[in-house]
């Protein structure tokens, strides 16, 4: 398999950005890693069931929560439609056949970027919809919505830190809009994937 | 700005969504002859003063068809449904 090369390498070069004095924002691309759609249609809820059992999942979830077991995070991004991170397609694909669901293989198709900070949260006000405050965006929360009219996965790790997966093609003009909104919190930008 | 409560997301703003015409249009039967009954359904629209039913496409969240009420005079938004759960 081929080497996936970093979309964001001429966009996040390490250093500090934007206002002297304050690193408000840190900014940092993470390592791919395994990431599988898997869809149906009408009664998914009932057969996506036997995919996410062997993988300790008892139910598809909602769409607010993710759901994690072990290095796996689920997202339920529509009615019909998962993501499952942290696994690949060939450990979902015999019961995927087996229950009529399709299963996609999307590892080379995002790219995942973290922000860590205390402006992490003002930051986003600025850049998506989804209301983020603490009490309606808390730990575990995440939301399928559009940055710069792009759609991207946004989930809260903590309350100052959030990630983002990002469509690949899309990724160095959204993050290059990320930067540029991000510098009067002051950024630092870390040594991520190459 | 509308804000449209996405049945699956939530409150989102207008420019996640892309329109997606009148929702009450509905297609005549597939033998259908009288070419004025397809001429009405392809190009002509009632263009209420008012309340109305619209297609949106939340084209960067769920990526679900919803069918909105809509105020055409000043924006009110009302409810929002999954167009596949509305028969
Ligand atoms: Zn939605």
């Amino acid at each position: 398999m081929p080497d996936i090369r970093s979309a964001l390498l001429k966009i996040l070069t390490p250093g500090h950005y934007g206002v002297s004095g304050r690193n408000a924002i840190t900014v940092r691309e993470e390592e791919n890693r395994p990431l599988v759609q898997v869809a149906g249609w009408a009664g998914f809820e009932k057969a996506v069931l036997p995919v996410l059992a062997p993988l300790g999942l008892q139910s598809a979830g909602d769409y607010r929560h993710v759901q994690r077991q072990g290095d796996i995070s689920c997202y339920r991004i529509a009615p019909d439609r998962l993501l499952l991170r942290g696994i690949g397609l060939t450990a979902v694909m015999q019961a995927s056949e087996e229950a009529g669901i399709m299963a996609l293989d999307l590892g080379h198709a995002r790219t995942v970027v973290r922000l860590d900070g205390e402006a992490t949260a003002d930051l986003l006000a600025r850049l998506t919809s989804v209301d983020v405050r603490d009490v309606s965006f808390p730990v575990g929360a995440f939301a399928q919505c559009g940055i710069h009219h792009v759609g991207v996965l946004l989930e809260r790790l903590d309350r100052q830190s959030f990630r983002l997966m990002i469509p690949y093609t899309w990724s160095a003009s959204l993050v290059s809009y990320l930067m540029d909104t991000a510098l009067p919190f002051g950024i630092s930008v870390e040594e991520g994937m190459d | 700005m509308i804000r449209i409560n996405c049945p699956v997301c939530g409150l989102r703003d207008e420019t996640e969504f892309t329109y997606g015409g009148d929702a009450n249009v509905k297609r005549p039967a597939m033998d259908e002859k009288d070419p004025k009954v397809w001429m009405d359904y392809v190009f002509n629209r009632s263009n209420p003063r008012g309340d109305h039913q619209e297609y949106w496409h939340h084209t960067q969240g769920c990526r679900q068809w919803v069918i909105l009420e809509r105020n055409t005079l000043d924006h009110t938004v009302g409810q929002c449904r999954l167009a596949k759960e509305v028969k």
